[in-house]
C-alpha cells in the first residue's frame, strides 16, 4: 500500500507559517523542488523572503517580448526583485522591461548588446532601480552624446537614477571622464561604486595632456583619476564601499586621505565599511598604511596580490581597523611570521585568505590564528602556504567555529592523521578544499585501517587473482632492486591498493575496520575539492561520502574512481549539482549513464580527459540531462560524431568546452538560431 | 509540586507537572487566565488527541533541563538541520502521519523547540530528493494542471540563487 492510498493527513494542508518555517531551513535548489509539488507549497514561495533571494538570470539567449523566456516571466505571479542579463541580445522589450520594472530593486547588464537610446529606454521603465551594473557593455559608451542633457531628454530617467545606491561600472571600454561626470551626477545616493577592472590613468603626465589648462571640461577621450576623486568627494558622506581592484591607483590613493577629514560643518568625511584594492600592484606601503589609518570602520578589506604589502604595514592595519570582519592578503610575498602573529588581535576576524603568502609558515600560523580557542573564525584560506601538520591541528582543535577551510596543495601537512582530526573537531564545516593533498588515503576519509586490513585478508588475498593491474604486474618483473625510498614507497602504494581493491570486490570490509572517524561526521557539508587526490578510490566514495547537502564535488585525477564508486555516489549523495570527474580515466559510458540518470540536479558536469567515453555518453546526456548548464569534454578522443549539433538540443546548455571548437560566436549563434527556430 | 490536568481531544486527561507543562506557551498564558484556580483545574487541548499528547509530554518532560529560548531569532544566524540531537532524531523516528501531526500540536501548543525539531526533520525528509520522492514521501497530490506545471519548470530554469 503506496503513502498516497489512504490519507488521514496531508503535508500540502499544513499551514502557511509551518511550510514557511520548514523552507527556512532548506537550500534553494531544495526550495525550488519543494516548490513544484503543489499549489499551496509553491505559493509559500512567493512570500516576500524567497523573493529576496531570487535572481532572475538570462543568459545567451535572445530577449523579445514575443518570445519566451520573456513571455513565460511576464505569465509569471511572482514580483521577482534582481535581475541578470549576461551575454544576451535584446530585441523588442519595451513590454517585458515594463513588467520588469514594477519589482526590479537591482539590474546587471553584463555583455550585452546595447546602444544609448535602449538604454535610456530601458532605465525610464525601472522607478524602483536601487542597484545597477553594466559590465563588458562595448558599444554602450560609444556616443559622445550619452546623457548629454543637450541632445536628448533627461527627465525620465533622472527622476529613476535618484534611488540608485550602488552602481557598478568594470570593464566598459569607452567609459570616459565625462560620461562618468554625467552618469554619476543623476546619482546623488550613491553609497557604492564599483569600477574595478576599469582603465583608469592615474598618471599626473596622463592628466596634464588631456587637461592642459585647469579647471576645464572633462575630457571625452580618457577616464582619469582625478574626475573620479570629484565624484569621490561628492559622495563622500553616503559611500561605504569602494572598490579599484585590478587598476593602476597607487600613490593617488593619498588624495583620498583628504576626504577623510570632516569639513567646516563638522561633518564626517569619508568612512568606508569596504574597500577592494585586489591585484593594485602600483600601490606601495606608506599609501595603504596613511589611507587605512584613516578608516576605522572598515569591516571588508582585500588586499589580495598587492606586493606592497608587509609586516610594518599588517602591524599598523590591525591597529588602526579594529572592525575588520573579512581579510584578504593572499598572495603577498612580502608579509613574514612576525606579520601574520598580529592577525591574533584582530576579534571580530570572520573571514581571512592569507594563501600563497611565501613569507609566512608553520609559526606564523599558529601564532597569529590558531595558538588560543576562537569561536569567531569562519572563513579560513591557508593554501599553498608551507605549513606542517602540527599548525593544522591546532587549527583543527581550535576553530571551532570553521565552515570553509582550504587547504589545497598543502601536500605535507594534509595527512590521514590530520585529516582525522578535521573531522573529528570541525564538524560545522561546510566547505572543504584539498586540492592536490596527494598524501590523503581512503583511511582518511573512511576512518578504515588499512594496516589491519591488509593484515588479516593477506592469506585471503592469496587466493584472489587481481584484475590485470598493468603496474604492479610490472614490478613483478624487476629483476633488479634499487632499494630506493621511491622504488618502497610504490610498492607499497601499489600492494595496498591490491589489499583494498580485493576487499572491496569481496565484500571483505566491515563494521570492525572502521576504526576512526568517518567524514559522515561533517553532516553538513556541501562541497569537497579532492582534485588530485589519487589516492582516493572507489572505498571513499562507497564507504565515505553520504551527505544530503553536498552539492559541489571535484574528483579531478582521482584516477582510481571507477562504476563501483560512481554507483556509490549516486544513491548516497543525490544532490550534486556540480561535479568534476576530469582525469578519472577509469570512468566508463556506464559510469556516466548511471550519474546523468540519477544525480537530476546535474547542472555542471567536467569529463575532459575520461578516454574511455564515446559517443554513448552524448547520448546519455542528452537523454537524461534536465538542467545541464555546463560541459566541458576535452580530450574525449573517442566522441567524435557532430558533437556541437547534437548538444545543440539540450536546452539548458550554456557553455560546452571541447578541443575543436567552432569559432564561439557561431556555437552561441547556432545555438540562437536553434531557439528562434522552434 | 503543582500539577495541571490536560485534556486531550478524546478525553484522556494527563497530569502534568506545571513547570514541564509551560514549555508550550499557550498553555502557559492559558495558565496565567486561569491564576489561582489553576491548580488540579482541567484544561481541554481540543486540537491534540491522547496519543500525540503523550509524545508531546514525553518531549517536554526530557527537555525540561534546557536553557530557555534566545528571546528573538537572529535572522542571520545560520539555519542548520545536521545539528538535532540523537535523543530527538531517535524520538522522532515515527511514521509520516504522526510527525504531521507532532508538528501540528507543536504549532496549536506554540512549543518553539519542538516545532524547530519537526520542520528541521521535514527539512531533511526534502533535502537532495528530487519533486517525485518529495511528493511521495509526503502524499502530495499534484494539483498543477499540465501548462501551470510547464510554467512552473520553466520559471524554476531561470531563477537562481542570488
Amino acid at each position: 500500500m503506496s503513502s498516497m492510498d489512504y490519507c488521514l493527513y496531508s503535508y500540502s494542508d499544513l499551514p502557511l507559517e509551518i511550510v514557511l518555517h520548514i523552507y527556512k531551513y532548506l537550500g534553494y535548489s531544495d526550495l525550488l523542488a519543494a516548490g513544484t509539488t503543489c499549489q499551496r507549497w509553491r505559493s509559500a514561495l512567493y512570500h516576500t523572503e524567497f523573493l529576496a533571494r531570487t535572481r532572475v538570470r538570462f543568459s545567451k539567449i535572445v530577449l523579445s517580448d514575443q518570445h519566451s523566456p520573456a513571455l513565460d516571466l511576464m505569465r509569471c505571479e511572482r514580483r521577482f526583485r534582481h535581475f541578470l542579463f549576461e551575454d544576451v541580445t535584446l530585441g523588442q522589450v519595451q513590454e517585458l522591461m515594463t513588467f520588469i520594472g514594477e519589482s526590479a530593486h537591482s539590474l546587471s547588464l553584463d555583455n550585452v548588446d546595447l546602444n544609448d537610446k535602449q538604454f535610456y529606454g530601458i532605465l525610464s521603465l525601472l522607478p524602483h532601480l536601487q542597484i545597477l551594473s553594466v559590465t563588458r557593455c562595448l558599444p554602450l559608451f560609444m556616443s559622445a552624446t550619452f546623457l548629454d542633457s543637450n541632445s536628448c531628454d533627461l527627465n525620465e530617467i533622472s527622476a529613476n537614477l535618484l534611488s540608485i545606491k550602488e552602481l557598478t561600472i568594470c570593464k566598459n571600454q569607452y567609459l570616459t571622464d565625462a560620461i562618468l561626470l554625467r552618469l554619476t551626477a543623476l546619482m546623488p545616493n550613491l553609497e557604492l561604486l564599483n569600477m574595478s577592472g576599469c582603465q583608469i590613468s592615474f598618471h599626473n603626465a596622463i592628466h596634464r595632456r588631456f587637461y592642459p589648462n585647469e579647471p576645464s571640461t572633462p575630457s571625452e577621450s580618457v577616464l582619469t583619476f582625478k574626475y573620479i576623486q570629484n565624484v569621490l568627494s561628492q559622495q563622500r558622506r553616503l559611500l561605504h564601499t569602494l572598490d579599484f581592484s585590478h587598476t593602476l591607483i597607487g600613490h593617488s590613493l593619498m588624495a583620498l586621505c583628504e576626504l577623510t577629514k570632516t569639513d567646516e560643518h563638522a561633518q564626517p568625511g569619508l568612512q568606508l565599511r569596504r574597500l577592494y584594492l585586489a591585484g593594485c600592484r602600483q600601490l606601495n606601503a606608506s599609501t595603504i598604511r596613511s589611507f587605512l589609518c584613516t578608516q576605522s570602520q572598515l569591516s571588508v578589506l582585500d588586499l589580495s596580490s598587492t606586493m606592497c604589502l608587509n609586516d610594518d604595514c599588517l602591524a599598523v592595519i590591525v591597529q588602526a581597523n579594529p572592525l575588520l570582519q573579512d581579510l584578504k592578503i593572499n598572495a603577498c610575498s612580502g608579509i613574514s611570521n612576525t606579520g601574520a602573529a598580529n592577525l591574533r588581535n584582530l576579534s571580530r576576524l570572520r573571514l581571512l585568505d592569507i594563501s600563497n603568502c611565501d613569507g609566512i609558515n608553520s609559526s606564523g600560523i599558529i601564532d597569529g590564528i590558531a595558538r588560543t580557542e576562537n569561536n569567531v573564525l569562519q572563513e579560513l584560506n591557508v593554501s599553498y602556504l608551507t605549513i606542517c601538520e602540527e599548525s593544522i591541528k591546532s587549527i583543527a582543535r581550535n576553530l571551532h567555529a570553521l565552515r570553509s577551510l582550504h587547504l589545497n596543495h598543502c601536500v605535507n601537512a594534509v595527512t590521514d592523521e590530520v585529516m582525522q582530526l578535521i573531522i573529528n573537531h570541525l564538524c560545522w564545516l561546510r566547505e572543504l578544499s584539498l586540492e592536490s593533498c596527494c598524501r590523503l588515503t581512503d583511511a582518511a576519509l573512511t576512518g578504515i585501517n588499512i594496516a589491519k586490513l591488509e593484515l588479516n585478508r593477506s592469506s585471503a588475498i592469496g587466493n584472489f587473482y587481481p584484475p590485470s593491474d598493468g603496474f604492479s604486474g610490472s614490478l613483478q618483473s624487476i629483476k633488479i632492486s634499487l632499494r630506493s625510498k621511491a622504488e618502497e614507497e610504490i610498492v607499497r602504494d601499489a600492494k595496498r591498493k591490491q589489499a583494498m581493491f580485493a576487499a572491496y570486490e569481496m565484500n571483505l570490509i566491515n563494521e570492525e575496520d572502521f576504526e576512526g572517524h568517518n567524514i559522515q561526521e561533517l553532516r553538513g557539508l556541501r562541497s569537497l575539492n579532492l582534485r588530485g587526490c589519487n589516492k582516493i578510490s572507489d572505498v571513499s566514495l562507497k564507504y565515505g561520502l553520504k551527505h544530503i547537502e553536498l552539492n559541489k564535488l571535484l574528483l579531478s585525477n582521482c584516477q582510481q574512481i571507477s562504476l563501483l564508486g560512481m554507483d556509490a555516489l549516486v544513491n548516497n549523495c543525490p544532490a550534486i549539482e556540480v561535479l568534476d570527474l576530469s582525469d578519472c580515466y577509469n570512468i566508463s559510458d556506464q559510469g556516466i549513464k548511471i550519474i546523468t540518470e540519477k544525480l537530476q540536479r546535474l547542472r555542471s558536469l567536467d569529463i575532459s580527459g575520461c578516454s574511455q567515453l564515446t559517443d554513448h555518453t552524448i547520448d546519455a546526456i542528452i537523454v537524461n540531462c534536465e538542467c545541464l548548464e555546463t560541459l566541458s569534454i576535452y580530450r574525449c578522443r573517442r566522441m567524435y560524431t557532430d558533437i556541437e549539433d547534437r548538444l545543440s538540443g539540450v536546452r539548458t546548455l550554456r557553455n560546452l568546452h571541447m578541443d575543436n571548437m567552432n569559432n564561439i560566436d557561431n556555437a552561441e549563434f547556432f545555438r540562437l538560431k536553434k531557439r528562434l527556430d522552434c | 509540586m503543582p500539577i495541571i490536568r490536560l485534556e486531550s481531544s478524546d478525553k484522556e486527561i494527563f497530569d502534568t507537572d506545571i513547570e514541564i507543562a509551560k514549555c508550550s506557551e499557550t498553555i502557559k498564558t492559558a495558565l496565567e487566565d486561569l491564576g489561582d484556580e489553576s491548580d488540579n483545574s482541567v484544561l481541554p487541548l481540543p486540537n491534540v488527541n491522547s496519543a500525540i499528547l503523550r509524545k508531546v509530554l514525553h518531549w517536554a518532560t526530557y527537555h525540561a533541563q534546557d536553557d530557555p529560548q534566545q528571546p528573538q531569532e537572529d535572522e542571520n544566524k545560520e539555519k542548520r538541520t545536521d545539528d538535532i540531537s540523537s535523543w530527538d532524531a531517535d524520538f522522532l523516528k515515527v511514521d509520516q502521519g504522526t510527525l504531521f501531526e507532532l508538528i501540528l500540536a507543536a504549532n496549536y501548543l506554540n512549543i518553539q523547540g519542538l516545532l524547530d525539531v519537526t520542520c528541521k526533520t521535514c527539512a531533511n525528509m526534502i533535502k537532495g530528493k528530487s519533486l517525485q520522492d518529495i511528493r511521495e514521501t509526503f502524499a502530495i497530490a499534484n494539483d498543477f494542471s499540465p501548462s501551470e506545471e510547464e510554467q512552473v519548470r520553466k520559471e524554476n530554469e531561470w531563477c537562481e540563487e542570488k
